[in-house]
């Protein structure tokens, strides 16, 4: 996750109305000190993002197990797996599931 | 020793006088060692016997008939009362650019100014000013929606020619559009005042994400005067 994606998943968290923009050299540059706050919107606490950042962080990579899953899910052809198991009394579709979950357990 | 001789002209009857100007000091003129004529106010000197310098005042005036050959360098500086009269139709005049590579990330609807900007100072005033940005956009679809930014010129805080708008598909974060895009526009300024041409984007959903340079590559913002 970048930081611009950080910050601002975390500002949104913390108010989803928030009116600003972020300025930076590039998306994984930016900081805190590079937020406007546009039309009056009263600014939220530099440390106040910071922390709920943290937490954004903390949520993603909790997640980064079922995001390498469903890249390997992604890569199964399901549908045919599915029917040639129903066809020929096979288990390939819950064996290619069960060995993605193996390689990437859960937390 | 040598001599001088002074020898009448048998065809001529007029009295040859030599006279003493009016001086108290002694003079010798010594006569040329040469065969020849000596000169007076009116005779005739072949340019081929000049040397040293001719002082400027001796020069009336200088004929383009006599500006052939190879003529002397003139710098640029040295000329002066240049107008636009002297520029054929179509030629450019002056060029600026600027280029910006900074990210903005586009969470509001409101307009926001991104770093190109360029002062601008006409050298006449019936010049065409001819503007061009191209300007590198990111914006996501959104799940329900499309999504879509803007990109504007701004002349001095003005709007300059008219907005243009970028849709993306929906679909979420894969119905993307991203890339450089380019707005233009061109006037006749009708003066010489500076002025201060912009680049301004924004997001009107911001439901689909959004930004300004979000890759690699210069946004740019250029401008030209034309001779009218």
């Amino acid at each position: 996750m970048d930081a611009n994606t950080k910050i601002t998943k975390a500002i949104l968290e913390l108010n989803a109305n928030a009116d600003f923009i972020i300025r930076g050299s590039s998306p994984d540059a930016v900081t805190v000190a590079g937020i406007e706050w546009l039309n009056g919107f009263t600014p939220i606490a530099p440390a106040d993002i910071e922390a709920k950042m943290i937490e954004v962080q903390t949520a993603y990579d909790a997640q980064a197990y079922a995001r390498k899953r469903k890249t390997k899910y992604d890569a199964l052809n399901q549908f045919e797996l599915i029917s040639d198991d129903a066809i020929n009394g096979t288990t390939t579709h819950k064996d290619a599931i069960l060995a993605i979950k193996s390689e990437f357990p859960k937390p | 020793m040598s001599k001088v001789k002074i020898q009448g002209n048998a065809s001529g009857t007029g009295v040859l006088t030599v006279t003493a100007p009016n001086t108290s000091t002694d003079r010798t003129i010594t006569l040329p060692d040469t065969t020849g004529t000596l000169l007076d106010e009116n005779s005739s000197v072949p340019a081929a016997n000049l040397t040293g310098t001719v002082a400027d005042a001796r020069i009336s005036a200088l004929t383009a008939s006599k500006l052939t050959g190879a003529l002397p360098a003139i710098s640029g500086a040295s000329l002066t009362g240049l107008t636009s009269t002297q520029m054929p139709s179509g030629n450019i005049v002056q060029f600026a650019s600027d280029f910006d590579g900074d990210f903005i990330n586009l969470n509001s609807t409101s307009w926001v100014d991104t770093a190109l900007s360029i002062s601008f100072t006409p050298k006449f005033s019936n010049s065409i000013i001819a503007v061009q940005a191209i300007v590198n956009m990111y914006n996501a679809g959104a799940s329900a929606t499309h999504g879509s930014v803007q990109l504007r010129l701004m002349k001095n805080g003005a709007l300059l020619g008219q907005e243009m708008i970028l849709y993306s598909g929906y679909g979420g974060t894969e119905a993307l559009v991203v890339g450089p895009f380019p707005v233009y526009y061109a006037e006749v300024q009708g003066n010489t005042s500076a002025y201060t041409y912009k680049v301004q984007v924004k997001n009107d959903n911001t439901t689909s994400g959004a930004s300004h340079n979000q890759y690699n590559g210069l946004s740019s913002l250029y401008l030209w005067e034309i001779k009218a």
